[in-house]
């Protein structure tokens, strides 16, 4: 099972990798913060949330990509926060076709409510300057959890 | 404290077309099957079509359409929006703006809709463009389709109140 601990470690990591030394090491990636705002006629509620998408270049043929990503919906007069993490290291080839895995660690929570979905997986995948087109196929392990707590 | 889980196996297809530099047309299907825990089995399924089209370099448009099915229940709706480069427009501050307007349809009849505003900056040599949008998700860049249900649905505003 995936620990979302040892997905932010490596996240860590591959911030600080690229950073340190070394020629041939590239960062590139996406910051974005935003805020959303929900109407439904169940409810009325808003979102701000944190999402990065990475990757860092060892070489031509070998990229990691990285994406972290945080909410905090605030809905039923409660907050729910989702985080995000997942790591995708590629190998590209000369003829444009590449093939990677992927490690996905989602959690959300909110009182009395947790869950947990973890996954991993391969992809596939073609692309040229016309188009592309990728294949992925993994599994998920899916677990929540209820607090329960006696009131005295 | 009591838990539940269940395993799902996963697969999925994207592909895109550009037919020129400015054009884009982009398709994702996922499926997932439980077949196992919580003694219960079912399917979760995500499609999305969209396309994207840069009005001019810096303004970028685009609409997705999607189906997100969780064991029975299915969430569709649309998405339209935009984002602009303050620096490729003259204007003295970093990053992209972003703006999206997305509405879904539950399948017991609620209606959700929802506006984002967003601020993208990029580093390196990356291209910005929405992340917390229906664009991200509609090319695949969350994985499995229960994952982009909750990071990019709203799907807890839709359904009823536990």
């Amino acid at each position: 099972m995936l620990n979302i601990n040892i997905l932010f470690s490596a996240a860590v990591l591959m911030f600080v990798a690229p950073s340190a030394h070394s020629e041939g090491l590239s960062f590139d990636g996406i910051v974005s913060v935003s805020e959303s705002a929900f109407s439904s006629d169940l409810n009325s509620s808003d979102r701000i949330a944190f999402n990065l998408v990475s990757d860092v270049t060892f070489s031509d043929r070998f990229s990691v990509g990285l994406d972290i990503d945080y909410g905090q919906t605030s809905a039923y007069n409660k907050n729910i926060n989702m985080r995000r993490f997942q790591l995708e290291p590629t190998i590209q080839f000369s003829n444009g076709s590449h093939v990677g895995g992927y490690l996905q660690s989602v959690s959300f929570s909110t009182s009395p409510f947790g869950l947990d979905l973890e996954s991993y997986g391969l992809f596939a995948g073609y692309d040229t300057q016309k188009w592309s087109i990728g294949r992925i196929r993994g599994q998920y392990n899916f677990r929540h959890a209820i607090q329960f707590t006696l009131v005295q | 404290m009591q838990y539940s889980s269940l395993s799902s196996n996963n697969i999925g297809v994207t592909a895109a077309l550009r037919p020129t530099d400015s054009f884009e047309a982009f398709c994702r299907f996922d499926q997932s099957g439980f077949s196992e825990g919580l003694g219960t089995s079912g399917s979760t399924f995500l499609t999305a079509i969209g396309a994207q089209y840069e009005v001019q370099k810096g303004l970028l448009a685009y609409g997705v359409m999607q189906r997100f099915n969780l064991r029975g229940e299915s969430l569709k709706g649309y998405a339209v929006g935009g984002s602009y480069d303050l620096a490729a427009h003259g204007i003295d501050t970093p990053g992209t703006v972003t703006l999206e307007f997305a509405k879904a349809d539950s399948g017991y009849g609620s209606t959700q809709s929802q506006v984002t505003v967003g601020w993208v900056i990029a580093l390196g040599n990356a291209k910005a463009h929405p992340l917390n949008s229906s664009l991200r998700t509609a090319r695949g860049g969350v994985r499995t389709p229960l994952a982009t249900g909750f990071v990019n649905f709203g799907v807890l505003n839709v359904l009823p109140p536990a």
